[in-house]
């Protein structure tokens, strides 16, 4: 089931790509168009970096204490991720590192596990993380 | 049409100048009036001999110097006519001759064939720190009511600050590393955004000069870094008892960052960040760029709801061309088109000198530039009420600034006013 937030994400997918609803759905499309363009040159086992976002976000409590808040988050994104997790294993996926303030997962991947690991039912986004400048 | 032979920076000063004169209500024509130092370049250039012994220098010289002049009488008899006045410097090292000259009187001199190119030749501007302090009324805050910052950690996630500089001499507490290099690696983005907010030297002094530091290096020294690299710098600073984080930094949605509602994980973990007390200072972007629908100029973090996004200002307050306009990519509620206001307020980000690597001082812009006068505002805040939430925090600066003639999306509730926010948290009984 598409839920209304998830329908705002296919949308904003859609206008950032500029092409309509051709893409994954859950593909950040600058990673689609790296993926295209590893693909097209024949290096279909290149390990991208990708960050991917859990569908369900990360909260914290308030008025806690900090370090047991954060704790407690971790926690939480933990039990969230496992099915990814353990979906990232089977891929046989490079450096995973499981972020607990936004509920993300880190990890490195080959195009087809990608495409892959979108597909599961809990992620909301996959995003290229390669290094970038960001100095504002 | 000859416009193209006036350098696009003159010509952009030209256009600020008329739209500043249109802003503050004057005829823009008057400001046609106030002349402009140029150098006109001609179009023949004109070469020395090469190979001329040393003994024959100054006789070479004086020979170009009459080859150029000769080419120059119709240029120079023109700018007399134009001007009534003789040129600033007629050169002989090159066929330039530097003028002042009107706005209108350039665009008649561009037209002649006499012209190859026209340069703004006038001194960068530049908002040392010992100028934007006063552009955000800081001398108040810091003599009137004893606001330095005092006892306040302030987390900066940046390229890593140079410890070593001496205008950061015993500032920097802690420091740990989330990004591909090691601590030991200063980048100069983070040593000048470090000087604005701590710098201890008498004449560039930081907003909060009295507060600790706790440098966390999130990019590398020429400011590369990932989502990752800066949600874990946001949770070393939670860790580590930071009270403010200033964050000159952000993902561009016109450079394909996505974000549906400031719920992409830079937005969720900021958010998470200031639910758990620290005060989130964030660059609004030097995108300039607005629109209702997106992609979004305000970069991500800074979109997030609860943090402060700060755009950029001049000495002479007003917007930056750069600075991002809103509004940010949060809707207003769930499924509305209309988004959430930002930048939130502004600060000087214009030509602003601090703290650069070798142990100087110099000039950059951006908001990057602008966010840690804000962020040592907040610090100043948090001095006098140490319990203050971030939403307080917030409340105070936005409620406090000095108004500008600019739209929500564009500046927010204004410019930070230090002294203002300080005096609505200090006893002066």
């Amino acid at each position: 089931m598409v839920e209304r937030s998830q329908v705002g994400w296919v949308e904003t997918l859609a206008v950032n790509r500029g092409r309509g609803f051709m893409g994954h759905p859950k593909l950040e499309p600058r990673l689609e168009r790296e993926l295209e363009v590893v693909e097209a040159a024949g290096q279909s086992e290149r390990m991208i970096p990708v960050l991917i976002e859990h569908a369900t976000p990360a909260t914290v409590g308030r008025g806690q204490n900090r370090r047991a808040s954060l704790e407690a988050a971790e926690r939480r994104s933990r039990e969230l991720q496992q099915g990814i997790v353990a979906r990232l294993r089977e891929l046989n996926g490079q450096g995973i590192q499981q972020l607990g303030l936004a509920n993300a997962i880190s990890v490195s991947l080959v195009p087809s596990q990608i495409r892959s690991i979108a597909d599961h039912a809990d992620v909301k986004i996959v995003r290229l993380a390669r290094p970038e400048q960001v100095t504002a | 049409m000859s416009v193209e032979k006036l350098e696009p920076r003159l010509r952009a000063h030209i256009d600020e100048e008329r739209r500043r004169a249109s802003l503050r209500g004057i005829e823009p024509l008057a400001a046609d009036q106030t002349p402009i130092e140029v150098t006109i370049s001609h179009p023949d250039v004109v070469h020395a001999p090469e190979g001329v012994a040393r003994q024959d220098r100054l006789e070479a010289l004086a020979e170009l110097a009459r080859r150029i002049r000769a080419i120059q009488r119709p240029i120079l008899r023109r700018l007399r006519r134009l001007t009534g006045r003789e040129p600033v410097l007629i050169h002989s090292l090159v066929n330039a001759v530097t003028a002042r000259l009107t706005p209108r009187q350039l665009e008649t001199l561009a037209e002649t064939d006499e012209v190859g190119l026209i340069r703004l030749e006038k001194l960068e501007e530049v908002t040392c720190m010992n100028e934007s302090v006063h552009v955000i009324e800081l001398p108040q805050a810091w003599d009137e009511l004893d606001a330095n910052g005092d006892g306040v950690a302030v987390a900066l996630l940046d390229t890593g600050a140079d410890k070593t500089h001496p205008a950061l001499a015993g500032k920097i507490v802690d420091e740990v590393s989330t990004s591909t290099e090691p601590i030991t690696v200063p980048g100069n983005h983070a040593t000048h955004t470090a000087g604005t907010i701590v710098s201890n030297d008498p004449i560039y002094r930081g907003v909060a000069h009295a507060a600790d530091l706790i440098n966390i290096k999130v990019l590398t020294a020429a400011g590369f870094g990932t989502p990752t690299s800066v949600i874990l710098g946001l949770t070393e600073a939670l860790l580590r008892g930071a009270q403010v984080a200033n964050l000159s930094l952000g993902w561009s949605e016109l450079l394909g960052w996505v974000c549906n509602d400031a719920d992409c994980i830079l937005c969720q973990a900021a958010d998470n960040a200031v639910g758990l007390g620290l005060n989130l200072v964030i660059a609004a972007g030097n995108e300039s760029s607005a629109g209702a629908q997106p992609p979004f100029a305000v970069r991500h973090p800074g979109a997030a709801r609860s943090v402060i996004a700060v755009g950029a200002v001049d000495k002479a307050k007003m917007l930056a061309p750069f600075s991002s306009i809103g509004p940010g990519s949060g809707r207003l509620s769930p499924g509305s088109g209309h988004r959430v206001t930002k930048p939130d307020v502004c600060a000087p980000g214009v030509d602003v000198v601090s703290a650069v690597l070798g142990g100087s001082f110099a000039s950059m812009s951006g908001t990057s530039m602008a966010t840690p006068h804000v962020a040592g505002v907040a610090a100043l805040l948090l001095q006098k009420q140490p319990d203050l939430t971030p939403t307080a925090v917030k409340k105070i600066l936005e409620e406090s600034c000095q108004p500008l003639p600019y739209g929500p999306n564009q500046t927010g509730f204004g410019l930070v006013s230090a002294y203002g926010s300080v005096l609505r948290v200090t006893d002066i009984s």
